[in-house]
């Protein structure tokens, strides 16, 4: 149904160009489109294929793309197996998803409140507040790796679960993002609720947010992937192994390159970039569409 | 970007501000209560470190801090100050080339434009060499080895821009307009182009490294021989430190100069370098294509239809209307891209494990790389910081630039 009266309008805004739907002349894109996407899947198939596949496969010559006899072993591997140090991978994952269910739930909404303050309020600082976020949004992050790693130091976060979250908190983009998209909001809207003497708070929650879904969809994903993926922050702030992330401990199961378990290694290693990735996949097939309509509304155009 | 993006954003208020009511007042002090928490983050993490940072560059500081030394770490990275004037003279040249360059295609008379061109090719032909007398310094300045390291690691961000960004741009826009002409399965591609983003780089940058670039069994050497393209000689790719002129040279069998050969910038980047600009337009290319689809469908077709019944054809269309239209987008995807390069670690991180970090031979050693490098290698935070700063300038310039080269081109449609 829905999908029938896109179409419909596609081919009115087209008609010049393209008949609707399908068209002999349009093999000619897939014939160009084919190998792109090639391109772009084979190494995310290998992802996929490499976790199941044996030793044997995995350290066939020439790799192959499918896996031929699929084995579960490289995921009981992963489980089974401690760490150096003695701490189970089930640790590092259970870290990974507290630190990024959290990151995000407080990122949507601190970039959330910020944003509707510098787009409905009227103070005194607001441009130049816009202006420094506008800045920060431009700096470069090893740029301020040092001075950021002092600061942690000092403020006593060093091996402190809070290192996970508060900084992946200053998200520049995300209220970048929300500010334009709350900008698009009526003021009479806003004003009407007042007269009816909705307070701020309920104005935030139950106009607001319902109204910028498409861009807290996006927030949620660009902060997922900032902490989902992110193994920096253990590699340099947390000396203690059990805080230390999955991300962390997938970036140090493919260097390395020595020792006795290399064989066992590299399966471990894909089993967990496998489930490094599902979760990315499924959190944006589910919020596709959201994201997209924040791409074609937001200060792209500007 | 910030320009262009704040172009959106309604002025300030222009009207006097009355004393504050009030009112105004409690407006005031709740929308602080609402920005509190952003701004004691944004604070704390993002605009404080870029302070302190500053601090320590003036320091030397090696984990903990030492004397204070003034400009010293900054001077020991660029060297001698003519190194830098040159280096300004010869962007100068270029850009004052490119502006005569402009003058020149719009002139009617011939022989002025003619005198314009001239003139401006003689500008690049300075400019360049300003710039390549330089690339003479670095190697000169070999018993300087910090400065030479941190011109070479510009040099290479420099490549590593130009062979990844322009790339991107014609690759996603392509795409783009072939996915917008209403194709079966456009939100398909759509989903697919997206994918490379979306997955965790420490995965994908080892798969290219471990399967597709592997020198011995790699997918892009079988696919290379089978071809017939290299047979005894494979590439090899993140292994290999020789520039690709240097290499093409090689391979065509062309004896080329020794000062080509040891010149780091006529010899180009190297071929793990390039490993790593292939891999960056597989991220990207996609992720572009969905922001220049966005940008596609935001051109109203009124144009194309009043373009049509003036008889222009579909190239016309693309050079008149969606060029121009979509330049909004093209600035957008631009900017971030060079941004994005300067700041690249992770993948280069990954991509280069085997061969020692920013390998080999310091090849890929970018100027983020090199940051990272004197922070967590050397312990030289004072040198580091240093070189931050630098860097931020360069990019801070860099947006200035496109800024200014934007105005007279990106249309607001």
């Amino acid at each position: 149904m829905r999908s029938r009266s896109r179409r419909k309008s596609y081919s009115l805004r087209n008609s010049g160009i393209n008949p609707s739907g399908f068209h002999p002349s349009q093999i000619q894109f897939y014939i160009i489109l084919a190998p792109v996407v090639a391109f772009m899947l084979v190494p995310i198939i290998f992802i996929v294929s490499n976790a199941f596949k044996p030793p044997e496969e995995l350290f066939a010559y020439p790799p192959r793309f499918f896996v031929v006899n699929p084995t579960g072993k490289n995921f009981a591997d992963l489980f089974t197996l401690f760490s150096a140090s003695d701490v189970p991978v089930s640790r590092y994952l259970f870290n990974s998803i507290m630190v990024t269910v959290v990151s995000m739930a407080a990122s949507l909404i601190v970039s959330s409140t910020a944003a509707f303050a510098l787009s409905k309020k009227r103070f005194k600082l607001k441009q130049t507040l816009f202006a420094v976020n506008t800045v920060a949004l431009m700096f470069v992050p090893v740029a301020v790796a040092i001075p950021r790693f002092l600061i942690i130091a000092r403020l006593g976060l060093i091996n402190s679960a809070l290192v996970h979250v508060l900084p992946a908190l200053a998200m520049p983009v995300g209220l970048f993002l929300l500010k334009q998209f709350i900008d698009s909001i009526p003021n009479d809207v806003i004003e009407a609720a007042q007269i009816d003497g909705a307070s701020d708070l309920q104005i935030y929650w139950r106009i607001v947010l319902p109204m910028v879904k498409p861009a807290l969809a996006t927030i949620a994903i660009l902060t997922f992937q900032a902490t989902w993926n992110n193994a920096d922050t253990s590699a340099m702030y947390i000396n203690v192994e059990g805080l230390k992330t999955f991300a962390f401990y997938l970036s140090t199961l493919s260097s390395t390159t020595t020792g006795a378990n290399l064989v066992a290694g590299q399966g471990m290693a894909a089993a967990a970039a496998l489930i490094m990735f599902v979760p990315n996949l499924l959190l944006f097939i589910i919020l596709q569409s959201q994201v997209m309509s924040t791409m074609s509304h937001s200060g792209l155009k500007g | 970007m910030s320009d262009a993006v704040l172009a959106e954003i309604p002025p300030p208020q222009a009207k006097k501000e009355k004393p504050l009511s009030k009112r105004r007042r409690r407006e005031a002090s709740q929308a602080y209560l609402f920005l509190a928490p952003a701004l004691v983050i944004l604070f704390t993490f993002n605009i404080l470190p870029i302070g302190y940072a500053f601090y320590i560059s003036l320091h030397r500081w090696r984990a903990v801090r030492g004397s204070f030394i003034g400009l010293e770490n900054y001077l020991q990275l660029l060297g001698s100050p003519l190194n830098a004037v040159f280096v300004v003279a010869g962007i100068g040249a270029l850009i004052a080339a490119y502006y005569l360059w402009r003058t020149a295609l719009e002139q009617l008379d011939r022989r002025r434009a003619a005198l314009r061109l001239a003139v401006a090719v003689l500008l690049i032909v300075g400019g360049l060499t300003l710039i390549l007398g330089v690339d003479s310094m670095i190697r000169a300045a070999a018993e300087e080895r910090r400065t030479q390291e941190y011109l070479l690691s510009i040099l290479l961000t420099v490549f590593y821009s130009a062979g990844t960004v322009p790339f991107q741009l014609i690759f996603s826009f392509l795409l783009a307009n072939m996915l917008f002409m209403n194709i079966r399965g456009k939100s398909f591609f759509r989903m697919i182009f997206f994918l490379p983003y979306i997955t965790p780089t420490v995965a994908t940058a080892a798969v290219w490294r471990a399967v597709a670039f592997e020198p011995r069994r790699g997918l892009i050497n079988n696919l290379l021989m089978s071809l017939g393209v290299a047979q005894g000689n494979l590439p090899q790719w993140t292994f290999e430190a020789k520039g690709i002129v240097v290499l093409l040279g090689q391979w065509l069998g062309v004896d080329l100069p020794s000062w080509v050969l040891n010149s780091p910038l006529l010899s180009g980047p190297s071929l793990a370098m390039i490993a790593v600009c292939i891999y960056n337009i597989w991220v990207f290319t996609g992720y572009n294509t969905v922001i220049f689809l966005a940008g596609l469908g935001s051109i109203s077709r009124e144009y194309y239809d009043a373009a049509k019944i003036d008889g222009a054809g579909r190239w016309q269309a693309m050079r008149h209307i969606t060029l121009p239209l979509v330049s909004p987008t093209t600035y957008f995807i631009t900017l971030m891209g060079i941004i994005g390069t300067f700041k690249a670690i992770n993948h280069i991180y990954i991509m280069t494990q085997t061969v020692g970090l920013g390998g080999p031979q310091d090849t890929t050693t970018t100027a983020a790389i090199f940051i990272f490098k004197q922070f967590r290698e050397g312990n030289r935070w004072g040198v580091a910081s240093a070189a931050s700063f630098l860097l931020l300038g360069i990019i801070l310039l860099l947006t200035w630039v496109q800024n200014r080269v934007a105005e007279g081109r990106v249309h607001y449609g």
